[in-house]
């Protein structure tokens, strides 16, 4: 997948902002991470954490407080923005909502660290734009009108765009906000792809923590705490790290699951067995009703859900009665009647 | 990367410089400014004034005196104030990403204003304000570098404060304060200043094509020029500025750079041309957005030469209607424009029904 390419590196950085009386803020310190070439990471993190700051300082585009960012072994510091901008391009969060520019030349604008004073475009610009175009899957809106574009497909003109710029890293900011679920899906899986086949670089910063732990071959986390951890998502998940960045009073990431739970347990115990489709279902809905549902026979209560012809069956062991069920909702108003 | 040899032969835009629609707009430019020569309060036969264009002569001395003397200075006027002002008013309206701004508009004519007051009423104390007259090609670059440094001033003040108010909307009503501030501070010059000394000041801000000399558009000729050359030259990088500074910059564009040499080439076009015409107001504002409907494009490649085009069409149009054909009456130039303009800046609010959401 990867092949070990250093495209990108930074070295005790700390990011943050610098106040007029000479002191500074800091985001996050002691930053060290690399990107290398074919791999998608996941940068993730609350709210407040400074994953837009990390993005942008990394691009450039923000200055760093210390530490050293480098492309290709050289620093940023060094190279001039032009030099920068053939290593690195960003899809950043800023609203693009310029009118009369059609889909190709908005992606053609990607191509401006490399052509001339006026910004005529060679066969081989061309070659590249077509190319960025093809990749997004983009090609029926050519001639469209920018502003006539979903928020979806805007998005996935603004990759390509930087696409076109032909970079071996790409950093994007939030790239899945404002989206609906199968754009963002569809979005995290074009990058995915694009990572593996183009061997880019590329990081992007999101809040869907599902999309980044099954997407991100690895995985930066920051917390409040001014840390950023990294690693291969599931090892982060095992080794707790996710639980602790995301703790909250009343929000907790479910380790089980590798999502937030959005329901506190109420105490109560349940065992759920059976055909994988029905418990995964039936699961949900007992979670979302406050039961702690495990697996084997240790609860006062078992249930056991089957695939069946025409349907799903359910049987509900009690101490001493079986009851069969034939819906969620009724599985759920017996539980309620009986009690545990 | 998975596209097959069909659609890579798909019908794929042409991104070079269309040279059809300039010569169109070039012969409507040629078309208008033969109108605006043939028509006056003196009715002069077409023929005449085509052998009096190309050749110099006519059976009437007066006539070619009249068409060498006024009518060609004036017409010629119209073209640089119309393109400088349209060409001046896109270069604000990408700089600021605000489709209301104009050099009108962000107080830069009125900046000019004050430097032209400067010049005027402050030679006027001194000496006479003829003075400034008889000083010739002198007074009149002394006028010209007023107005731009007026203009200059206005515009780094209204982008210092853009750093800090991303707000279009704010920063327009800024830049109306920031005008009326500039004007005010030159009615209280004029307060004090003799009435004959305000006279020539305040035929000038009546804003007029006709007042230009042939001397004077000597000048002011290289230097529409040289501004829109500039801005052509910035074309790339106002095409990067379309998607915002953030974004220019991480294509390797110099935003900081870019700037300068925005303001640089809007004062000269704006202040140049508002020094010898007095201020116009609403091309700047309606050209560039008449001339992205009429060819779809945001491309400041195509967009400046069109722009330059349409303006000159524009203002050779309205001085047309200004001299009321048939009549010895003349209306105020910039009356006219704000006839045309107004209504179009109108069309721009309804269409994006949401300014706040800037440039949609």
């Amino acid at each position: 997948m990867t092949d070990g390419t250093v495209v990108l590196h930074t070295d005790d950085l700390s990011i943050g902002y610098r106040a007029k009386a000479g002191e500074s803020t800091i985001v996050a310190e002691h930053i060290d991470v690399d990107l290398h070439s074919g791999e998608l990471i996941c940068l993730l993190g609350p709210n407040g954490s400074g994953k837009s700051t990390l993005i942008k300082t990394l691009a450039g585009v923000h200055s760093m407080l210390s530490g050293e960012v480098t492309l290709f072994d050289e620093s940023i510091n060094i190279l001039s923005s032009k030099e920068i901008a053939h290593r690195l391009s960003t899809v950043l969060t800023d609203r693009v909502t310029v009118g009369n520019l059609s889909v190709y030349n908005l992606v053609a604008f990607g191509r401006s660290p490399y052509t001339g004073w006026l910004g005529s475009l060679s066969k081989e610009d061309e070659e590249k734009v077509r190319w960025a175009i093809e990749a997004t899957g983009l090609t029926e809106f050519v001639n469209r009108d920018i502003s006539k574009l979903s928020d979806g497909e805007r998005q996935k003109v603004m990759i390509a765009r930087a696409l076109a710029q032909d970079t071996s890293v790409i950093l994007l900011d939030e790239p899945t906000a404002h989206l609906d679920l199968p754009n963002r899906v569809e979005i995290i899986r074009l990058l995915r792809q694009l990572a593996h086949e183009t061997g880019k670089g590329i990081l992007l910063s999101t809040h869907e923590l599902d999309l980044a732990l099954k997407a991100g071959d690895r995985i930066w986390l920051m917390n409040r705490e001014k840390a950023l951890f990294k690693g291969v998502p599931e090892d982060l998940v095992l080794k707790g790290t996710f639980e602790e960045v995301f703790k909250r009073d009343s929000f907790d990431f479910d380790i089980e699951t590798g999502s937030f739970k959005i329901h506190r347990h109420n105490g109560k115990r349940i065992a759920l067995s059976g055909d994988p489709v029905p418990v995964f279902w039936t699961r949900r809905a007992l979670e979302r009703e406050g039961y702690r549902v495990i697996e084997g026979q240790d609860a006062p209560q078992i249930i056991k859900a089957r695939s069946q012809k025409g349907g799903f069956k359910w049987k509900l062991y009690d101490k001493s009665s079986v009851k069969e069920i034939g819906s969620v909702s009724e599985l759920l108003s017996v539980l309620k009647n009986v009690g545990p | 990367m998975n596209s097959t040899n069909a659609q890579s032969e798909y019908n794929w835009p042409d991104t070079s410089i269309n040279t059809a629609y300039l010569f169109l707009l070039l012969s409507g430019v040629a078309v208008l400014f033969l109108g605006n020569v043939a028509l006056g309060s003196v009715p002069i036969p077409v023929w005449d004034i085509i052998s009096i264009l190309f050749s110099g002569e006519s059976e009437n001395a007066a006539w070619v005196k009249i068409i060498e003397n006024i009518r060609i200075p004036r017409a010629f006027t119209a073209i640089l104030a119309g393109s400088a002002l349209s060409v001046g008013g896109l270069l604000m309206q990408t700089l600021f990403r605000n489709p209301l701004a104009g050099p009108s508009v962000l107080g830069i004519t009125a900046g000019a204003s004050l430097g032209v007051a400067v010049v005027m009423l402050t030679a006027g104390t001194i000496t006479s304000i003829f003075a400034i007259q008889q000083l010739g090609s002198l007074g009149s670059w002394m006028i010209i570098a007023a107005a731009s440094i007026g203009s200059a001033a206005v515009l780094f003040l209204i982008l210092l404060i853009s750093m800090r108010i991303r707000d279009s909307v704010t920063l327009l009503i800024i830049g109306l304060m920031i005008g009326n501030m500039t004007i005010a501070l030159v009615s209280i010059w004029q307060y004090f200043s003799n009435p004959e000394q305000i006279r020539d000041y305040l035929i000038w801000t009546f804003g007029s094509l006709g007042g230009v000399t042939s001397d004077q558009l000597l000048l002011l000729t290289p230097v529409v020029v040289v501004g829109s050359l500039i801005a052509f030259g910035l074309s790339k990088n106002l095409n990067g500025l379309l998607l915002g500074e953030n974004y220019a910059r991480s294509m390797g564009l110099s935003v900081q750079r870019s700037r300068i040499w925005i303001i640089l080439s809007t004062s000269l076009l704006a202040g140049g041309v508002t020094a010898f015409c007095g201020p116009i107001g609403f091309v700047g504002v309606a050209v560039p957005h008449l001339t992205r409907s009429l060819l779809n494009t945001n491309e400041h490649r195509i967009l400046i030469p069109a722009t330059f085009l349409m303006g000159a069409i524009l203002m050779l149009a309205c001085d047309i209607v200004a001299q009321v054909p048939g009549s010895t009456t003349t209306l105020p130039i910039s009356a006219v424009t704000s006839m045309v303009g107004s209504p179009v800046v109108i069309w721009v609010i309804i269409k994006r029904k949401n300014l706040q959401a800037s440039f949609s």
